[in-house]
């Protein structure tokens, strides 16, 4: 996840059908706060799945 | 004047590139600058590492995970025990065991530039000035073969599979997994689908394409936009014990491809959602020792857990704050290896 890709989303998410904005979810304000912070912390989460799927490409 | 913060080091020069493969080099004490000199032929990133003890390990773990081909901890010091071991600690004590290990299994050497251990015979009485190592000795480390640097190497090398990363969208590129590219010793191949329109590239995942054995149930799950020839390859995949990863869409088709049963929510869940790991397994084992974490999520459809898995994390939607509308758990298909 990435900031650009966040606001894509949140850009494209606008124009979705009704049935799909009603729904579960955080306000765009919500969505943005902290969010470099929450996205670095995200990468890191991130890091450690994929390390430990990874291994599986060792030969 | 300004009082530096104890214990915090700074970044201080950013690689501007991003497909290529880069190296990065930490510094220490009066090193600072013949890096940067270095750092700018190379253009490599350069983390002022500042203080040893403390060790400012964010800026360690955060310089680590940005490296792609090399790490080099410089120091007017000497090799043992000196700033290079602080951050050879540092990330075994991160679950980086060997430190020379980086995170994508694939090898990024760690190099320490250092004075070598035969020119000190006491750490304390060493004179700095005429072993200093100089830039070009800070180049060769970080841009030379793997090598003895300093007195220190522990890289070496090992060959991974080949990767296959399949696109759905234009705007969604592999992300971090674009990290995996710039690995020298992984072989990579980016796979525009779907939308875009590309076929699926079935020999370029080096997976034999399987024979159709009357599973259709992908083709029943016509909500998903999963297609045959890609849904059949992911089966293949995972029964010839190829790693499989999958976000979003892809772990929707990865579950079709599996025969799991999937189903359209009646309210989408987006935004950041708080998720608690499953046991202490999997926290261990999958999540660098995280209980619980905060994702971000834009999805319509849950599908089930394949027979046999198990699932590395929950999602506990009723607890979430900022939620307009409350709906129940379901379980996010973290599986696990073979």
């Amino acid at each position: 996840m990435t900031r650009e890709l966040t606001e894509t989303w949140l850009a494209t998410g606008a124009k979705e059908p009704p049935r799909f904005r009603r729904a579960a979810t955080q306000s765009a304000a919500d969505i943005r706060r902290d969010l470099p912070a929450r996205i670095d912390s995200l990468h890191a989460v991130a890091d450690d799945v994929y390390a430990r799927w990874a291994q599986g490409l060792r030969r | 004047m300004t009082a530096l913060p104890v214990g915090k080091g700074e970044i201080r020069r950013t690689t501007s590139r991003r497909r290529q493969p880069r190296s990065r080099s930490s510094r220490s004490a009066r090193m600072l600058q013949p890096a940067l000199a270095a750092a700018d032929e190379l253009d490599a990133t350069v983390a002022n590492m500042r203080f040893v003890k403390p060790l400012d390990v964010d800026l360690v773990l955060r310089a680590w995970r940005a490296s792609t081909t090399r790490s080099s901890p410089i120091e007017e010091n000497v090799v043992a025990g000196g700033a290079g071991s602080a951050v050879a600690e540092a990330l075994a004590a991160a679950g980086h065991r060997d430190s020379a290990c980086c995170n994508w299994g694939c090898l990024t050497p760690l190099s320490t530039t250092a004075i070598p251990r035969s020119s000190s015979p006491s750490a304390g009485s060493t004179s700095a000035a005429s072993s200093r190592p100089s830039m070009r000795g800070v180049r060769g480390a970080a841009d030379g073969p793997v090598r003895e640097a300093g007195g220190v190497s522990n890289a070496r090398m090992a060959p991974t599979r080949p990767v296959a990363i399949f696109r759905f969208s234009r705007t969604e590129g592999p992300g971090l997994l674009r990290r995996l590219a710039r690995r020298p010793r992984h072989r990579w191949q980016l796979v525009a689908h779907s939308s875009e329109g590309a076929p699926v590239p079935v020999r370029s995942a080096r997976i034999r394409r399987p024979r159709d054995d009357g599973r259709s149930d992908e083709r029943q799950r016509s909500r998903l936009p999963g297609r045959p020839p890609l849904s059949s390859l992911l089966r293949a995949a995972v029964d010839s014990e190829v790693p499989v990863i999958g976000h979003c869409l892809g772990g929707q088709l990865l579950a079709a491809g599996a025969g799991c049963a999937g189903d359209a929510r009646p309210v989408a869940e987006i935004g950041w959602l708080d998720v608690d790991v499953c046991d202490s397994a999997a926290e261990r084992e999958w999540f660098g020792g995280r209980a619980a974490f905060k994702t971000f999520q834009w999805h319509y459809d849950a599908f089930a857990l394949a027979r046999g898995g198990s699932a590395g994390a929950d999602q506990q939607v009723q607890r979430q704050p900022g939620i307009r509308r409350r709906r129940t758990a379901h379980r996010p298909p973290v599986s696990r290896p073979r």
